[in-house]
Parts: structure tokens; C-alpha cells; sequence
């Protein structure tokens, strides 16, 4: 077990004082590398932010091990998600000195990365939700958290064959709508 | 009739049954785009059914709070760190400026006080004042001076006019009309005694009569910031 593992548990934990610790180690140089790459310090914290609910996802019902440094994860974490907002903007612009900081020596980089994506799918799918209709929103979200659907039914004032073809139908078009996003065409970065 | 999306659906979340079940399944075993179709919705289902079920809004308040916490301590660190390098810095330009203050340099010591600007007595002859104040500030001595001769014929025992009047004559480098007029103020027991004695110290130096201007200046204690003035100008004289 690689000696930052416990990085991740504080994560996976919601452990605060942990949590903190991150930040004392780690905030600076996350901040540091997104200023010097055309970000302010507010993305940089934003990034960071994002990056850390990102790890936390990949640990959560998995026994994710860490093979490098926390740092070298985090940077590699930060820098995929700081590329994106650059690729948003048409910024593409990132200084070769920083590409270097990124360049992990290790075999389990294929396998981080794989995680990472996993991740950013998964962002996808819940950025997609949002862009559904509250109503769609609100049937798919507690069809998703409550067991009994008739129940669910009875409280949106419908019937539970009325909300079987809505659940259907709003599944379906956020189904379409992930056919059509980049990424389930080729384009990882998203 | 159920679309296809609601026999997926229905599948999924196993509500399909008897002959309707073995038809979907007889269906995604020859329909490669249904199974695909199918596969899919199982994906974002299952990645739907995970997000909502984390605890991924309570960390993101630890996240945030733990990220304003650091924030706040690296803003203390840099305004630390800026104090300690301000501080020397201010330390050394208060000493400077006191220096300056206090030693003041070769031609400050000739300089000519600002007029005070105040109320003196009624209100027609307030107003006339701060004329002279104006005129006396900004060097149109001789403007300054005609408005103190009027002040001075309406209250011939005020010394301040007295005084100003003569400094117009020091501002014009009118050693002379400076020096007669200046040694009747400092060989008298007003306020501006003083003040008259060091400038006719000064207009002296100026006609070369500096051992005059050294008894004049030996004479004044160095007790405040006239008096350092006048020991400054006495070591040059010396």
C-alpha cells in the first residue's frame, strides 16, 4: 500500500482533519500551477475542489490504490480538468515546463487515467441530467433514491402507470442526449 | 402498445414478465443496437444511482470550508510576510522623514513660514487677513503687504501683522526694508519675538553679516523646532 493512501481515505471519509491537510499540502501548488496557466487563484481553488469530489468518486465503492505519489495524482486529476475549461474557453495553451511537472514515471498512470475518465463520464451524465426538465429531473432523481415507485407516484399526484412512461421517457432523453454528448463519440476531453 | 424505451425500461427495473419477457429477450439476443441500447441505460442508471446515493454534498462543505480556512491562513502568511518586509521599510522612511524633520537642509532653513490662516478680530478685518494670507502663501508679497498696511493702520499694536509685513520684505530678498523691520519685532516681548529674531538672523547671513547673525541665533534656545532650525543654521555659520 503506497504511504499516501491515507489521502484518499480522508476523502472517501469526509474526514475534515484530513481534508485539511490536503489543502496545507497540496492547495498551493494546485493554485500555483492553474495561475501560472492562465487561471486566476479562484479557479485554482476550483479546480481543486472539483478534482478532490472527483477522487472521492473514484474511491467510494472502490478499492482504489494509489501506485504514485498523492501529489503526482492530484496534479494529473487537476491539470485533465484545468485542460478542459481551457479547451472550453479555446485556450489551449499550457507552458511545456508544466506539461513536465504532469509526466508520471509509473505503469499505474494507464490505470489512473482509466479511472479519471470513468469519473468525467460520470460528470457528463450529471451535467446532462441537469439539462432535462425539472419534472424529468425530479422523477428520474427520486425513482432513483426511493424503492417504492408507487408511493413516489401518489406524492407527485399521478398515477403509477403515468409515471412508469414518464420515468421511460425522461430516461430516454437523457439516454439521447448522452448518445449525442463528444465524449461518447471519441472525444475524452470533453 | 410499450415503446421501446419502456420495455427497456421495464426490463431494467424488472417489471417485465412472462411471454412479454421472453419477447424482449428473444429480441435483444438478434438486435445488437437493442442490446447496445440497452447496455447504455443500464450505464447511466447505475452512474445515476451512485451519484445520488454519495455523500458527495456534505464533503464538498468540508471542501469548501476547509479551502476558506486555508485561504484565509495563506492571506495572514502573505500579509505576515509583507509585514516583515514593510516594517524595516517604514521604520527606515519614518526615520528619514523624521531626520528631515528635525535637521532640515541648507535652503529650508531660509524658507519662509506659511502664513497662518485665522480669525483675527471682526469680521471686515478677518476677511482682509485671509486675503493677506492668500496673497502672502502663494509670494504676491507685495499684494500681501499692502493688505497688512491697511490691517496695521486699524490696530497699529498687532505684532502679527507687524511681522507678516516685515517677511514680505524677506520674501522679496529686501534685505534691508526685512532687517528694519524684523529687529523692532525681535527686540520686543511678543509671541513673534522669536520667530523675528531668526529671520533677521537669516536676512543678516544674506547681507554678510554673519557674526550679527550668529549672536542672533546663539541667543535662541534649542528647545523646539525654531530652536533646532536656528542651532542647523548657526553650525553652517560656524
Amino acid at each position: 500500500m503506497h504511504v499516501d493512501q491515507q489521502y484518499l481515505a480522508y476523502l472517501k471519509h469526509n474526514d475534515r482533519t484530513g481534508i485539511d491537510k490536503i489543502y496545507k499540502n497540496y492547495a498551493k501548488k494546485i493554485v500555483s500551477m492553474i495561475v501560472y496557466n492562465s487561471g486566476t487563484e479562484d479557479d485554482g481553488y476550483d479546480i481543486l475542489q472539483e478534482a478532490l469530489v472527483d477522487i472521492y468518486y473514484m474511491t467510494k465503492d472502490k478499492d482504489f490504490q494509489l501506485t504514485t505519489s498523492f501529489k503526482n495524482f492530484l496534479l494529473m486529476v487537476c491539470k485533465r480538468k484545468w485542460l478542459n475549461v481551457l479547451k472550453k474557453k479555446q485556450q489551449m495553451w499550457v507552458t511545456k515546463s508544466t506539461e513536465d511537472l504532469f509526466h508520471i514515471e509509473d505503469e499505474s498512470a494507464k490505470e489512473i487515467a482509466e479511472s479519471v475518465q470513468q469519473v468525467e463520464k460520470e460528470n457528463m451524465v450529471m451535467q446532462l441530467l441537469d439539462t432535462l426538465g425539472a419534472r424529468c429531473q425530479e422523477i428520474i432523481r427520486r425513482c432513483m433514491t426511493e424503492k417504492h415507485q408507487e408511493q413516489i407516484a401518489e406524492s407527485l399526484g399521478i398515477t403509477y402507470a403515468y409515471l412508469r412512461k414518464k420515468k421511460s421517457e425522461c430516461m430516454a432523453s437523457l439516454i439521447s442526449k448522452v448518445k449525442a454528448h463528444p465524449y461518447f463519440n471519441g472525444d475524452t476531453d470533453f | 402498445m410499450k415503446t421501446s424505451e419502456e420495455k427497456i425500461q421495464d426490463y431494467i427495473d424488472g417489471l417485465l414478465q412472462g411471454e412479454e419477457l421472453l419477447a424482449f429477450e428473444q429480441e435483444l439476443a438478434t438486435d445488437p443496437q437493442l442490446s447496445e441500447q440497452l447496455n447504455l441505460h443500464r450505464e447511466v442508471q447505475s452512474i445515476l444511482a451512485r451519484r445520488m446515493s454519495s455523500d458527495a454534498d456534505e464533503l464538498r462543505n468540508n471542501l469548501h470550508e476547509a479551502a476558506t480556512a486555508h485561504r484565509r491562513s495563506e492571506g495572514n502568511n502573505k500579509s505576515k510576510s509583507l509585514y516583515r518586509i514593510l516594517v524595516p521599510i517604514l521604520a527606515a522612511a519614518c526615520v528619514l522623514v523624521v531626520f528631515k524633520f528635525f535637521s532640515g537642509t541648507s535652503s529650508t532653513l531660509y524658507q519662509l513660514p506659511i502664513m497662518e490662516s485665522e480669525i483675527v478680530r471682526g469680521a471686515g478685518e478677518a476677511g482682509k487677513y485671509e486675503d493677506a494670507v492668500r496673497h502672502f502663501n502663494n509670494q504676491s508679497f507685495d499684494q500681501a503687504r499692502d493688505i497688512l498696511d491697511q490691517l496695521i493702520n486699524s490696530d497699529p499694536l498687532n505684532v502679527q501683522y507687524k511681522y507678516y509685513h516685515a517677511l514680505t520684505y524677506y520674501g522679496e530678498e529686501n534685505w534691508g526694508e526685512s532687517i528694519a523691520k524684523l529687529e523692532a519685532i525681535a527686540e520686543g516681548e511678543s509671541v513673534f519675538a522669536r520667530e523675528a529674531t531668526y529671520y533677521l538672523a537669516a536676512a543678516y547671513t544674506k547681507e554678510n553679516k554673519n557674526e550679527k547673525a550668529i549672536l542672533l541665533l546663539q541667543h535662541i534656545k534649542s528647545d523646539d523646532e525654531l530652536g533646532r532650525k536656528a542651532n542647523k543654521l548657526l553650525k553652517e555659520l560656524q
